[in-house]
């Protein structure tokens, strides 16, 4: 039982820290905190399948893309200095 | 004729390959290889309608092995109606794109993520067990991230990263869900979930559900979650906002949810409840929101949200009219918003802005485009003779005879908010004084998607028996047989 709860309470880490962090590797490193709770709640009921994974290894790669041309064109790594969209 | 089946996953995703394959040769040609391939999955998804008896289900399993371990296709009203929206719109799009994108360097690339995309619709829309879902919505939802931001400016890049990390944290809400569903019943098959799914677990069915309204509410913009839909399908491409405005909403987000809700743990007064509030703020939410708009697609993004709020509380109701009314509006929003959409971007090439304050008179400089505008804004508005008018009808007949008065007011309310957004776009942009330049005429390669949904709104506003008896019943039938869904399939 305390496993699950430790896989529940990582996955709230990770829920905060996409909603409170500012920083834009922070965001994706809570983003990964969230899959390996997920994945390790998947291990703890007997059924890994490594689809999972790999699909949001393959997320993690879109993110590095975007995170590359965020840096190039707003010339920070801020999430709150992302504010071309409004309204 | 089930082979045909698995043929809306492969050739999509051996297409996707090949253009993947063009792209590292630099060779061209995968414009040619996306509009042939998403015009043939449109003649098989028309074609499975002569080979699929009435009300009856196809059933593919998937290299042959039996659950737990192999999954299968499924094809019942629901999906086959889905699988034609949505593939006759990926036609549509791909058709556009290859005017629309002529501007755009990496075509290739673009073509193979779009084959990638649709490889995923069609298996999220056709597949019957949790997991192979949550891959092909993964499928689909990277591909749209990566869309997204192909236009590689600031507000792409910004857009896309939002939808990215919301449309993930959905996807994680969504994954714990279907693992909790593994661990109470040992299966991730929808039919026997369905039926094996213990009585005794009521806690555990409760958290599973709220991790999918949350999740599948995320992928839909219901509203408290809605935050990332005005930007992307601002941002993105033209014919990927279409696409994404009037397919992915759907059948990521509602289709899933209601074939999760209805078909698999059964729909109660509680959850109608639930969804019943969701839509109607959503309704009246994205209508408010969509009338301060002066970005042409970004009033027409918040006008989305409005329309999959009454999507939604149609198929809440639970009555036969509302479920009908709900994918009926589902099936019409599918053919209207693409079209504005296309007008969006075909006003974007001519004049070189979205803005409604820096265009005008463009009715006599752009004709085509201007008469489908006319003729989508009035037919989402709900006005007769288009087809808006009958679907919201159906749902408001359906809210005010189960005995939901208040909601029926809602969606009214939505409906004469949604008109208003769209009457300052066409007298700001349409009619009144000629204003900005226009530098082009409208390519007949962008006016034929156009004119064939322009004309689609007409056929279907006309021929509503004709389209609730073939298209719509069958859907409706699958929908209400609730978890009778699992007996159907035959002990499988």
């Amino acid at each position: 039982m305390i496993s699950y709860l430790g896989c529940f309470g990582l996955f709230m880490i990770g829920l905060y820290g996409v909603m409170v962090k500012r920083h834009i590797y922070k965001i994706v490193i809570s983003v990964l905190i969230m899959e390996f709770a997920v994945d390790s709640f998947l291990v703890l009921i007997g059924n890994r399948k490594w689809g999972t994974a790999l699909i949001v290894l393959s997320a993690t790669l879109i993110a590095a893309a975007i995170i590359i041309r965020v840096q190039e064109s707003f010339g920070t790594l801020d999430a709150d200095e992302l504010k071309e969209l409004k309204g | 004729m089930t082979l045909l089946l698995p043929l809306f996953i492969v050739l999509p995703l051996f297409a996707a390959c090949l253009a993947g394959a063009f792209f590292w040769l630099k060779k061209p040609g995968a414009e040619l290889l996306t509009n042939l391939v998403a015009a043939a999955l449109f003649a098989a998804a028309v074609g499975l309608y002569f080979f699929r008896p009435f009300n009856t289900l196809m059933i593919y399993d998937l290299s042959g092995w039996l659950p737990p371990g192999g999954s299968h296709l499924i094809l019942d009203g629901l999906s086959h109606l889905h699988i034609l929206v949505a593939n006759f719109v990926a036609w549509l799009v791909a058709l556009y794109s290859v005017a629309y994108m002529r501007k755009y360097t990496n075509r290739t690339g673009y073509y193979a993520l779009l084959l990638l995309l649709v490889t995923g619709i069609n298996g999220v829309i056709l597949t019957g067990d949790f997991f192979t879902l949550f891959i092909f919505l993964e499928i689909a939802a990277l591909s749209a991230y990566a869309l997204v931001a192909f236009g590689n400016r600031r507000a792409e890049i910004e857009a896309a990263f939002k939808y990215l990390i919301l449309g993930e944290t959905a996807s994680l809400f969504i994954l714990i869900g279907i693992g909790l569903v593994y661990a109470t019943t040992g299966t991730y098959d929808m039919a026997k979930v369905s039926q094996s799914f213990p009585a005794d677990a009521s806690a555990v069915k409760a958290a599973i559900l709220v991790l999918f309204l949350a999740g599948f509410g995320m992928k839909a913009a219901l509203v408290p979650f809605h935050a990332w839909l005005p930007d992307t399908h601002a941002s993105a491409p033209s014919p990927i906002s279409a696409l994404l405005s009037g397919v992915i909403i759907k059948t990521l987000g509602v289709y899933a949810l209601i074939r999760i809700l209805y078909n698999v743990f059964g729909m109660t007064g509680q959850l109608s409840l639930v969804l019943m509030v969701l839509s109607g703020v959503t309704i009246i939410l994205g209508g408010l929101l969509s009338i301060g708009q002066n970005d042409i697609k970004r009033l027409m993004a918040y006008s989305s949200i409005s329309q999959i709020g009454i999507i939604v509380a149609g198929l809440s109701l639970g009555s036969p009219l509302g479920i009908m009314g709900g994918i009926f509006h589902s099936f019409n929003h599918a053919l209207i918003k693409p079209m504005m959409f296309f007008n969006a971007g075909a006003i974007y090439r001519a004049t070189g802005t979205r803005d409604i304050r820096k265009m005008g008179g463009l009715f006599f400089r752009l004709p085509v485009v201007s008469a489908s505008s006319i003729v989508g804004s009035l037919a989402i508005s709900g006005l007769p003779p288009f087809n808006g008018f009958w679907s919201k009808m159906f749902v408001i007949v359906a809210a005010a005879q189960t005995g939901n008065l208040f909601l029926a007011m809602v969606i009214a309310i939505g409906s004469i908010l949604t008109l208003a957004s769209y009457l300052i776009f066409l007298t700001g942009a349409i009619f009144g004084r000629p204003n900005g330049e226009v530098n082009e005429r409208t390519p007949w390669l962008i006016a034929l998607p156009i004119v064939i949904l322009a004309g689609c709104c007409f056929a279907v506003g006309l021929f509503v028996p004709f389209i609730s008896q073939y298209l719509l019943n069958p859907a409706v039938v699958s929908v209400f047989n609730g978890t009778g869904y699992g007996k159907l399939m035959g002990g499988n």
